[in-house]
């Protein structure tokens, strides 16, 4: 049918844009992993010989399983923060009688909308050792002690930028946790009411069960998200993850790989960035298929 | 709920929430007010306090931001990049949505999963080789590349939400126009563009959070200084000034400026669309 035909037409722009920006270049990553190409000259085919070098080698294996592992720990740290504060405030946040929920509402989620490079630019002014606003504030309380180079001693530079990040966060999360909990028909907490169910003991029987599909979702998002960290890190730390890789993640470690090639001569070229790469989508599409089968085990029918 | 919530919220625990609820906004907030006041402040006043007000406020540090930082001219191309890519995103979006919503057509399945697979893994993944593809075609280092990146990157979850607002209207009205002898263009542009207006809002609305506040993008495709984005600029202007922190936190004010102002006006389409798409 000729109408049918020209409607296809109006798929093409974006078929040809998705196919040539996104589609194209995810196949075409993979295969330049498997090359020692340095972004100029030929492409050399050397087999797993990036990955194994990626596995194997101290000076690239190494900063990746330390990279790995801060983003784990990030991934720990802002579960426990965005799912147990985003809880928390949600539940207070979901009573009626509450004033201004919207203002909070507003005010909680601002931080996520935010550019957060700009945003990390200030709190790193606020955490500054000699001028900044943190430590000054403990001076003037007589705790002086406690003061201290937030981000620039190792054993407490990640632990700063974390809790950057996750206050960061946390506004998304009581916001998700909110329209999850409109979504529990009054009736069941009436009917639990009515059994004897006092408001702490309804929030533990009924409706945390209830949102079990919402927070096996978060748990992922929150999986992707961390890994994709790179902006408000590179912002409080730089690009090498100071002090001495304390604070390295994959992105960062990624555009080093990739990237340092070109700006210095550092870098490990194109194809052992692209095996970075590779891994790190590995790691998130294994995860996500995980995650996906849970979820949809646990979907609940009101 | 309201039974209980009465009970929760009675004398003295009333209050102790109240006291949460405005603490953790105190902590939220605090670190922009405290931005606000510091760009404001002369270089001796910064090393003198953090936490004080200004003697004079100096308009000062912003004119030297907008004027000899270049955030004027990275301002426009900020604004060129991001309106831009969400009319890209918006366009070619609602049009591939359209088709995928109404008609049956061999590979449709298929070819929705190939759409939706670019939400699961991140475009940063894949960044590699469109360096190599734009450094090829001539469009490393310019504008209309980045542009086009955006609108690819961003296609995925235009098409997620569009598909399923146009599922949602009811078929009546395009049927009359088949009738009528319109054509499938004139039905998407004269019918359909207009009926799916609150979901394009809420698509554009996150198209423009994603564009306008990102870094990494631009760190790779854009080498020139003249044609940084903003955030990429303020990022530059960093390095220039490492202790001129009065400097800095306003350009950083700049770059927040446009986001709070729409957030103002248009809370509802960020929440809605920002809890629908979290991806960056």
């Amino acid at each position: 049918m000729r109408h049918k035909k020209r409607a296809l037409l109006l798929l093409l722009p974006a078929l040809a844009v998705y196919s040539l920006f996104v589609a194209y270049p995810y196949i075409n990553s993979l295969l330049y992993s498997f090359t020692d190409w340095m972004g100029v000259g030929p492409k050399q085919f050397v087999g797993l010989r990036n990955y194994v070098h990626l596995f194997t080698e101290p000076r690239l294996a190494r900063p990746f399983w330390r990279a790995l592992s801060h983003n784990l720990l990030l991934f720990g740290v802002s579960m426990l923060f965005t799912v147990g504060l985003g809880l928390s405030f949600a539940f207070i946040l979901s009573s009626r009688r509450l004033k201004g929920r919207g203002f909070f509402k507003w005010v909680y989620f601002l931080p996520y909308i935010l550019p957060a490079l700009s945003a990390g630019f200030i709190w790193r002014y606020i955490f500054h050792p000699r001028w900044g606003a943190l430590n000054e504030a403990l001076r003037s309380l007589g705790l002086g002690d406690w003061t201290h180079a937030w981000l620039g001693e190792l054993n407490l530079a990640f632990p700063t930028i974390m809790s950057v990040w996750c206050l960061r966060l946390t506004g998304l999360y009581i916001l998700f946790f909110m329209a999850a909990m409109l979504a529990i028909p009054e009736e069941l907490r009436d009917a639990a009411k009515v059994d004897g169910c006092g408001r702490l003991k309804t929030i533990w029987y009924i409706e945390l069960p209830l949102l079990r599909p919402t927070l096996l979702l978060l748990t992922l998002l929150n999986f992707i998200t961390s890994f994709n960290a790179f902006d408000m890190i590179y912002a409080l730390s730089d690009l090498s993850g100071a002090p001495l890789g304390q604070s390295d993640v994959l992105t960062l470690f990624f555009y080093r790989t990739a990237f340092g090639s070109v700006h210095d001569p550092f870098g490990e070229g194109l194809g052992m960035g692209a095996a970075v790469a590779s891994v790190m989508a590995l790691l998130l599409i294994g995860v996500s298929l995980l995650f996906f089968k849970a979820i949809q085990k646990s979907q609940v029918e009101y | 709920m309201k039974i209980n919530g009465q009970r929760i919220l009675h004398g003295g625990s009333r209050g102790l929430l109240y006291f949460l609820l405005i603490l953790y906004a105190a902590v939220t907030l605090f670190p922009f007010f405290l931005s606000v006041v510091s760009s404001f402040k002369e270089l001796q006043e910064l090393y003198a306090s953090a936490l004080t007000f200004p003697a004079v406020w100096q308009w000062e540090n912003y004119r030297i931001a907008w004027v000899e930082g270049d955030f004027s001219l990275y301002f426009r191309n900020s604004v060129y990049v991001t309106g831009l890519a969400i009319v890209g995103v918006l366009l070619f979006g609602s049009m591939a949505s359209y088709v995928l919503a109404r008609y049956v057509f061999p590979g449709r399945t298929a070819l929705s999963a190939f759409f939706l697979a670019g939400l699961v893994i991140p475009f940063r993944l894949a960044v590699l080789p469109v360096f190599v593809l734009l450094r090829s075609v001539g469009l490393f280092d310019t504008l209309g590349g980045l542009i086009l990146v955006y609108i690819a990157a961003d296609l995925s979850f235009a098409i997620f939400i569009l598909t399923n607002y146009f599922r949602s209207i009811p078929r009546e009205l395009e049927e009359a126009a088949v009738v009528d002898g319109a054509g499938p263009f004139r039905i998407y542009f004269q019918i359909m563009l207009p009926l799916v207006r609150p979901a394009l809002a809420t698509v554009g609305i996150v198209v423009f959070v994603w564009v306008w506040n990102d870094f990494f993008l631009p760190l790779v495709f854009i080498q020139t200084a003249g044609k940084s984005t903003l955030v990429l600029g303020l990022f530059r202007f960093f390095g220039r000034h490492l202790y001129e922190w009065h400097y800095v936190l306003a350009g950083a004010n700049i770059t927040l400026l446009p986001v709070l102002m729409l957030y103002l006006f248009a809370s509802r389409q960020f929440i809605e669309g920002l809890t629908v798409g979290v991806r960056k």
